[in-house]
């Protein structure tokens, strides 16, 4: 089997005929910092991608020879603007994955002040129910000034050649709506309204937007895998997810070592996998953890180091295009030919 | 290379530092600096290969740079940089830069400590992949902060010296001026041995001089008007002090001119006696009678060199001259038009040339623009050369003197 912790998938598809896309904008519509996690959506026959574009620069020093001076994994925003904010950048792809145009959504008429120094919709996922266009992603500038964050759907139209938010829908969570922050919840995109909320056991949750009520659909407890050697993490968030034949759902998700330095500051590994659930929602299939670009490791604790998101995927005819974010600063887009894809998620 | 190709070998060779560093290159130079730092810092971490870290640290410096207000993550890049390699100049440069840029009045020390320490490198080449553009910025950075630290003569030197001693790029050359005209040019310009290939007016003996003592090249003047003449005579009116400023120091110590100055600062007269084997006489050169004072001292015949240095009075201390019965050589008087009017100026000409005094430069200038002293030569004593005779109106002392680079 290929190496994927430390080659990577996208290694693996270039050995088989895939191809890596890096994905540009240009300096006067980001500033130069960080683009990252990106979400592919096929929408009426344009390839569409929203990017996620910070006002900072991740600075992570993965294999700590070169830590900041606050640490190895560090959020560089201005020295006089210590907010976190999150633009989101909808971009047009040909169908050689180049950007034909971007342009930054145009919320300002949904914004309010914020109160909370994350501001921004992020990490949104791109999609459509009803041939109505979302973004799904989670807020957290808008509840309370602690950070308190809610899964939020952006409704977008393109009018008049600029993308602009329409309507916005804050998404409870299920129960008493007593959480902390709930985010990268996963839309079912054959299910209008549904979320995969979690995915081990797997939490299916459906949204009422005149309501504004989210009640659990799915969950059972009783289908939760055991944590094991093949599976010793929580599944978090990913993709948005696809249907297959039979009823069953396949997604990409993400998981993550929170770790520290010998100084007690924060440093963080990701990895992700492809998940398949049947019809029921019971997780039929998943593969091995593997990066997209590789990672480094350190030789006397065996840590690896590697920050990745994918939050987007579509089936192009005869390939699959995964969208990935890489250290919160840049962001790839992977093709993979299907049946290449197919036999990954076999063999993994 | 397309980014797509350089992305792809590093995909293949995933751990291989210097591949990283090309793709981290690729990415800068498309002005993708987010994804820049995160390969450089990769590169970086991947490799142990020094040089190369170096590299990525400026790179990772410049990207932050660009994305501005992000100041203590660029010098903590380049701090790193210098820690890799403290002799090499270029992170010292950027450092320069850096807190050029900087508020706090504290940052010139860093900055001066920062350009002499790239100074002493010993690769101080124009590197543009890492956007060093030479040992004459850090020279610029050198004058700069010594500047700002004691606004003091040394530092107006080192920007006179770039200004006229090296060459420079329009940018670097804009930036000199503008340093000039903000502190002021320096109050002398003086000779020094480095100066000998520049020289117009060889004359022998030119190679052993080390540093003159004139502010503006009067004593190089008469020493060049007369090739270099040994036992040569003077009157120097307004003397000042015996060495420092003074005109007749080096034609006394090194071609054995004999003498009389004057100056009506005791004090001053009391070094130069101390110092000089020349007479001083300690008087107000208005009130001197000097048809006397040239009996006195059995004066007979004509004199080489007449300085007349004395502030608003010049003018008076010209009309006493006994030029009915003595011919000077060459003159060098101060008329101060910069300050006083042309007036004076004017009142001058009209007596020497009276006399048969040939001006050879007019309005010298110790700083474009600032013109105080008129250079005249009587042709029946010297005879000189066409090109020490300036056709120019306004004469800066240094472009009269030195070939241009």
């Amino acid at each position: 089997m290929h190496d994927l912790r430390h080659h990577g998938l996208v290694h693996y598809a270039l050995k088989r005929g895939g191809s890596i896309h890096p994905i540009t904008l240009p300096k006067e519509l980001t500033g130069e910092t960080g683009i990252m996690n990106p979400s592919i959506f096929l929408h009426d026959g344009r390839i569409l991608l929203n990017v996620r574009h910070v006002n900072y620069t991740l600075y992570h020093s993965e294999g700590k020879k070169f830590p900041h001076v606050w640490g190895p994994l560090q959020y560089l925003h201005p020295e006089n603007d210590i907010s976190l904010t999150t633009y989101n950048i909808m971009t047009e792809l040909n169908s050689d994955l180049e950007v034909v145009n971007a342009g930054r959504i145009d919320t300002s008429e949904l914004d309010t002040k914020p109160t909370w120094n994350f501001i921004g919709l992020e990490d949104g996922r791109l999609f459509s129910w009803d041939d109505r266009l979302f973004l799904c992603g989670v807020r957290r500038d808008c509840y309370d000034d602690k950070g308190k964050g809610r899964m939020e759907m952006q409704e977008i139209e393109y009018i008049d050649g600029v993308w602009k938010e329409v309507a916005r829908h804050p998404i409870p969570a299920p129960g008493d709506d007593g959480t902390y922050c709930e985010k990268n919840w996963m839309p079912v995109v054959d299910m209008p309204w549904h979320f995969v909320k979690w995915s081990n056991p797997c939490e299916v949750v459906k949204f009422d937007p005149i309501n504004k009520k989210t009640e659990t659909v799915v969950l059972d407890e009783d289908s939760y895998i055991e944590k094991s050697p093949r599976l010793w993490r929580d599944l978090r968030g990913g993709t948005q997810v696809y249907p297959l034949n039979g009823g069953r759902h396949i997604c990409f998700t993400h998981e993550v070592d929170l770790t520290k330095d010998v100084f007690g500051r924060k440093d963080g590994h990701y990895n992700h996998r492809v998940l398949i659930w049947d019809k029921d929602w019971k997780l039929e299939h998943f593969t091995k953890d593997f990066h997209f670009l590789g990672t480094q490791i350190c030789h006397t604790t065996g840590n690896e180091f590697n920050i990745e998101f994918a939050t987007g995927m579509v089936f192009l005819e005869d390939s699959i295009v995964i969208s990935f974010g890489y250290q919160d600063n840049g962001t790839f887009l992977l093709k993979m030919p299907i049946d290449v894809f197919w036999d990954f998620v076999k063999r993994g | 290379m397309k980014l797509q190709q350089i992305l792809e070998a590093h995909i293949m060779d995933p751990k291989n530092p210097y591949l990283c560093y090309d793709l981290a290159k690729a990415y800068d130079a498309e002005e993708q600096g987010a994804m820049a730092v995160s390969l450089y810092l990769k590169s970086a971490d991947l490799s142990d290969d020094k040089q190369l870290q170096y590299k990525c640290m400026i790179g990772i410096s410049r990207c932050y740079d660009r994305q501005r207000d992000r100041g203590f993550t660029v010098k903590g890049a380049l701090l790193d940089a210098v820690a890799l390699i403290p002799e090499r100049a270029e992170a010292h440069y950027l450092l320069c830069k850096y807190f050029e840029g900087c508020k706090e009045q504290e940052k010139w020390k860093e900055c001066l400590m920062h350009a002499r320490l790239g100074l002493l490198a010993k690769d101080q080449q124009e590197n543009c992949e890492l956007g060093f553009p030479g040992e004459v910025y850090l020279e610029y950075y050198e004058a700069l902060a010594t500047w700002y630290i004691g606004g003091q003569q040394n530092a107006k030197q080192m920007f006179f010296d770039l200004k006229h001693k090296r060459v420079l790029k329009p940018s670097l050359e804009e930036r000199v001026d503008q340093a000039l005209a903000k502190t002021f040019h320096p109050d002398i310009v003086p000779y020094k041995g480095d100066d000998f290939e520049r020289f117009k007016f060889l004359f022998p003996g030119l190679e052993r001089i080390y540093i003159n003592h004139s502010k503006h090249f009067q004593d190089m003047f008469v020493l060049s008007a007369f090739n270099g003449k040994k036992n040569g005579t003077y009157l120097e009116i307004g003397s000042g002090g015996p060495f420092v400023h003074n005109n007749t120091a080096l034609l006394e110590t090194e071609y054995d001119w004999k003498g009389i100055s004057v100056d009506n600062d005791p004090g001053l007269c009391y070094h130069f006696s101390e110092k000089r084997r020349n007479t001083v006489i300690c008087a107000d050169a208005t009130d001197i009678d000097y048809y006397d004072l040239f009996d006195k001292h059995c004066i007979t015949s004509n004199i080489d060199y007449l300085q007349i240095d004395c502030d608003d009075v010049s003018i008076s201390v010209l009309e006493k001259m006994p030029f009915d019965r003595f011919k000077f050589g060459v003159i060098t008087f101060e008329h101060d038009a910069y300050r006083l009017g042309a007036e004076k100026k004017a009142a001058a000409k009209a007596i020497l040339e009276k006399h048969g005094y040939k001006l050879a430069v007019p309005n010298l200038s110790f700083a474009p623009g600032y013109a105080y002293e008129d250079w005249y030569y009587h042709p029946d004593v010297v005879e000189l050369p066409k090109e020490m005779i300036s056709h120019k109106e306004m004469n800066y002392v240094w472009d009269y003197f030195m070939e241009e680079l």
